[in-house]
């Protein structure tokens, strides 16, 4: 008579079926919370040129900056943003700025308390120095002593629907810089609508 | 060797060329020094368009607006300053003023536009390539103790035109200059 089998060798199929499909479950837990925890830090991280202006505007000039934000916007979220706005209520211009937009980089920083004031026309040269060395240009600069603004552009503009500026704005003790990238067409549309309503612009001086 | 020499006075003549070429383009550009804020109390205003920019948005406004394409099409930069005077820096500023106004004369721009009044000092330049065009513009006024402001349009300027962007866009200013030049 024929010795009957172990009972082992027919449950090991079944088992190796139900570990397999164990083992792919948590690999997919897994590789998804590395998606989620890769995307958060990233929503969290500058770019090299905006990281690069923030440190020397912080730490060269003024120790005791507080960082309140720092958030990158990019395309994707953007897109999911025009997705869920899309069911709202936006001024056209709110929506023609959303469409142009193609990414964002927000830093918000404060100065501690007890910190002297910042020198505004040093935070200019400043910043002067940082962008030039990463081949921006300064396209506008304010200073007085209500308000500091800044707006870089790159020193190789190739195409309107491209376009990067860089903005840094002083307000007391708080400093702000914004990077964004965009597509400038709707938005020179939108100018150019502004400009035909309002017959009498703004610009006139005592000459 | 026997193609090297003349390769070599092909590239020099394309150099001098270019270098002509490049003298022309920016003869109508100055130099007002670097300027910068003040001090604590004081204003800075720096508004500067480069040539890059300039053609993009040239490019932008080829549709809608081709008169106003066909203008910016031409210039090469835009340049605007306004530094607040304080005590501080108030006669270094008159000085600066009085050496670029001197600079421009001796450099054959003509003064189209005079104003001296107690508590302004208006003077406007140009740049001019026979009777046609205008290759610079520079703006300078010291308003009474307050402020210095520096404004210097690079590029082929024609005076028509400049008398349509000031209508377009309402810039008194320009309107003025615009049809000053047209007058003469």
């Amino acid at each position: 008579m024929t010795p009957p089998l172990p009972p082992t060798n027919r449950a090991t199929p079944r088992r190796t079926g139900v570990l397999a499909a164990l083992g792919i479950a948590c690999l997919s837990v897994l590789l998804f919370w590395a998606v989620v925890a890769f995307l958060l830090t990233g929503c969290l991280r500058l770019s090299s040129d905006t990281k690069n202006l923030r440190n020397t505007l912080t730490q060269s000039l003024a120790a005791g900056w507080q960082k309140e934000v720092e958030l990158n916007i990019g395309s994707g979220t953007l897109g999911a943003a025009r997705v869920g706005l899309s069911f709202a209520r936006l001024e056209p211009e709110a929506r023609a700025a959303l469409r142009a937009l193609h990414g964002a980089e927000v830093g918000v920083y404060r100065l501690a308390p007890g910190r002297p004031g910042v020198d505004r026309a040093a935070l200019l040269t400043a910043a002067d120095g940082a962008m030039a060395g990463r081949g921006w240009e300064r396209l506008v600069g304010v200073v007085n002593p209500r308000e500091f603004v800044a707006i870089y552009v790159p020193g190789q503009l190739r195409s309107p629907r491209a376009v990067t500026a860089c903005v840094v704005v002083l307000e007391e003790r708080q400093l702000v810089i914004v990077s964004a990238r965009g597509n400038l067409e709707p938005l020179w549309q939108l100018a150019l609508r502004e400009a035909g309503a309002r017959p009498k612009a703004h610009l006139r001086t005592r000459f | 060797m026997k193609h090297l020499i003349p390769c070599v006075v092909g590239l020099a003549l394309a150099c001098t060329a270019s270098s002509i070429r490049a003298g022309n383009a920016t003869s109508g550009d100055v130099d007002f020094g670097k300027l910068t804020p003040s001090g604590p109390g004081g204003e800075f205003v720096e508004v500067h368009v480069r040539s890059n920019l300039i053609a993009m948005v040239s490019r932008l406004a080829e549709k809608a607006e081709p008169e106003i394409a066909q203008l910016l099409r031409g210039l090469h930069a835009i340049r605007v300053n306004v530094i607040g005077l304080t005590d501080a820096n108030r006669p270094e500023m008159e000085k600066r003023v009085q050496a670029i106004r001197a600079d421009l004369e001796a450099r054959q721009w003509e003064r189209v536009v005079t104003a001296q009044q107690p508590d302004e000092d208006v003077g406007v330049y140009l740049k001019t390539r026979g009777d046609e065009a205008v290759e610079g513009l520079v703006v300078t006024v010291l308003e009474g103790k307050k402020e210095a402001v520096l404004v210097n349009i690079v590029g082929d300027i024609r005076p028509e035109k400049l008398a349509v962007l000031g209508e377009r866009f309402d810039i008194e200013p320009l309107k003025k200059i615009g049809h000053g030049i047209e007058k003469k």
